[in-house]
């Protein structure tokens, strides 16, 4: 079981900063280590202006140990589940092995580029892409559906027309009853 | 080994525990071990990385992107011991 932070610690001091409604110094400090790769330094250098703390290399060590490698390696697992998702849930059939394949790559991907929340946007895109692609598909159906339908009445029309010009009389009762029939029917 | 070499090889593990059974590449690995432990050298990682390698801690596969290493569950025990 993981250990409380030190209430004098640098990652419960981070905690109490509120930079917005959702997050605190302590997740900008993270995204920092975990999706930027920022050396330590750096990192001192960067809160002690941003939040006015004090802090040494050793104590962002510690942070890092305790709390971005999990994190990292989270995103990056999210992030290939999700691949491995889209993958199953999409019309083409993928074999188990080729899913596995395309979730090792997504999550090589993912914590190449410190499970990057652009990627995951990227996904989110990706899916929708998809979702609009079938819907671009059902409109073609529909249209094709529809042209078939107008063809069919403007044959039968041509066949109404040819059998009126070739007949005596024009049409009878009978084609009459026919082409309400067919009319009602298309 | 050294409390060094041990700490090392414990951060390797640590790292390759979280990705859960996917393969790391050996260059994702060494950035993160690298931020864990530090003053690290190319030389201490790779020997750690050997080591763990030789005591069947890990799993390697060769690749074309490049190496890639899996916690066994050889690595799983030890790291449970060794918390």
């Amino acid at each position: 079981m993981a250990r409380k932070d030190n209430s004098n610690s640098i990652a419960s001091r981070l905690s109490r900063i509120e930079v917005d409604a959702e997050r605190t110094a302590f997740d900008v400090v993270r995204d920092w280590f975990a999706l930027e790769n920022m050396p330590y330094e750096t990192a001192v250098e960067r809160i002690e202006a941003e939040f006015n703390l004090n802090t040494s290399t050793a104590a962002l060590v510690s942070f890092f140990q305790k709390h971005c490698v999990g994190f990292k390696m989270r995103n990056a697992r999210a992030l290939a589940a999700e691949v491995k998702k889209v993958l199953a849930e999409s019309d083409e059939s993928f074999d188990d092995a080729s899913m596995a394949l395309a979730e090792q790559r997504a999550f090589e991907l993912a914590v190449e580029n410190g499970g990057d929340v652009a990627d995951l946007v990227s996904l989110q895109k990706l899916k929708i892409e998809r979702i609009k692609l079938q819907l671009q598909r059902e409109k073609i159906d529909q249209d094709n559906r529809r042209i078939t339908l107008l063809e069919k009445k403007a044959a039968f029309v041509d066949e109404m027309k040819d059998k009126s010009e070739n007949r005596e009389g024009g049409l009878t009762s009978e084609d009459m009853e026919e082409i309400e029939r067919k009319l009602k029917l298309l | 080994m050294t409390d060094r070499e041990y700490l090392i090889l414990r951060n390797i593990l640590r790292q390759l525990a979280e990705a859960d059974g996917l393969l790391l590449l050996a260059l994702h690995l060494k950035q993160d071990v690298e931020m864990a432990t530090p003053r690290l050298t190319s030389t201490e990682f790779d020997d750690a990385l050997a080591s763990a390698d030789s005591q069947r801690l890990v799993t390697t596969v060769s690749s074309t992107r490049g190496t890639k290493y899996r916690l066994n569950d050889a690595g799983r025990a030890w790291l449970s011991e060794n918390r």
